[in-house]
């Protein structure tokens, strides 16, 4: 009697176990992104293990689907953390009004073609800026000793890359 | 004389120790032993084993022993015995292995549920361009990112 009792407990145990499962994996899916961004599809496309992607891809022509997969696989030769890191960039910059993104982009752009001296005082000066809270990085873009430093271009540059980027806290640790 | 331990063959010696070897071959033997200290030691060796196996006396057994080895032997469970036995480690069995098999079935990755409709009917249109595009803004976004922490030193 008490073994068949114990059997029972085991039944019930995995019926259990295999009816959580859906609701389990239910749960610990990520909550459906937004939709009508591309680019949103083509990040959940980069999270996506090999098999699902196969699966979500199988029913795009055949040559569409080896373009994709082989850009795709430009991200997957990057290491994990790295690839998680620029996911995270993707995704903030993916928030950001249209406009913004352009902006950010001449911004980076305009940095790019710094010279080289430049190019250095204003990238450390943005890693700073993007470690402050809103309000201090007001104030330090708007001190004396900020505009003494900078040129107008500079400060804008500045203002405008450290308010649109995300804090580097954002960004995971590098192996 | 072939010496038997440089040969590798260690049989004549233990023969001779074990004193199974006829009088020619135990003479040879005796005279190689005298000129050979390997094979003098093996043998020594050797003996030393019998002589320490000649020492030993198994312990008496008890007046009961028989008595009690009948009765252990007669007391085996029968097959009937052992086949009831079974049956009650058969659920024990089954429930371990269910609980192996639910252990199993909840740590494997959940399947992969497909993509909503509305995203499935938008990867219909998705273009190998728009891939590169975020690509190519995820790369500017990280060399830009990683220039900085560089100026900075933090890299």
């Amino acid at each position: 009697m008490r073994v068949n009792c114990k059997f029972g407990i085991a039944v019930a145990a995995l019926f259990v176990c295999l009816a959580a499962r859906p609701l389990a994996a239910q749960q610990g899916a990520r909550p459906a992104p937004k939709l009508g961004n591309p680019g949103t599809l083509v990040r959940q496309l980069m999270r996506m293990s090999p098999e699902q992607r196969e699966r979500a891809l199988e029913k795009l022509p055949p040559q569409r689907q080896a373009q994709i997969r082989e850009r795709l696989q430009e991200f997957d030769n990057l290491p994990k953390a790295e690839q998680q890191r620029r996911l995270q960039l993707s995704e903030h910059f993916a928030n950001l009004p249209p406009e913004k993104q352009d902006l950010v982009r001449r911004q980076i752009q305009a940095f790019n073609q710094l010279p080289d001296d430049r190019r250095r005082v204003v990238g450390a000066a943005f890693q700073r800026l993007r470690r402050l809270p809103e309000a201090e990085r007001q104030a330090r873009l708007a001190s004396p000793q900020f505009q003494a430093r900078f040129s107008p271009t500079e400060q804008q540059m500045l203002a405008d890359l450290s308010s649109n980027l995300p804090p580097p806290t954002v960004e995971p640790p590098r192996p | 004389m072939i010496c038997p331990m440089e040969n590798g063959d260690h049989a004549e010696l233990l023969a001779l120790t074990a004193q199974q070897l006829e009088e020619p071959q135990v003479v040879r033997l005796q005279e190689h032993l005298g000129a050979c200290s390997r094979c003098r030691e093996f043998v020594a060796r050797q003996q030393a084993v019998w002589q320490a196996l000649d020492a030993w006396e198994a312990p008496a057994i008890t007046s009961d022993f028989d008595r009690r080895l009948f009765r252990r032997i007669e007391q085996r469970p029968s097959w009937r015995d052992r086949y009831w036995a079974f049956q009650h480690w058969v659920p024990i069995a089954a429930a371990a292995c269910l609980i192996v098999v639910a252990g199993w079935v909840s740590s494997r990755p959940a399947r992969v549920a497909p993509l909503p409709q509305t995203q499935a009917a938008q990867l219909q249109s998705l273009q190998p361009e728009q891939v590169e595009h975020v690509l190519d803004d995820m790369q500017m976004l990280s060399d830009f990112t990683k220039a900085a922490r560089s100026d900075a030193g933090e890299l």
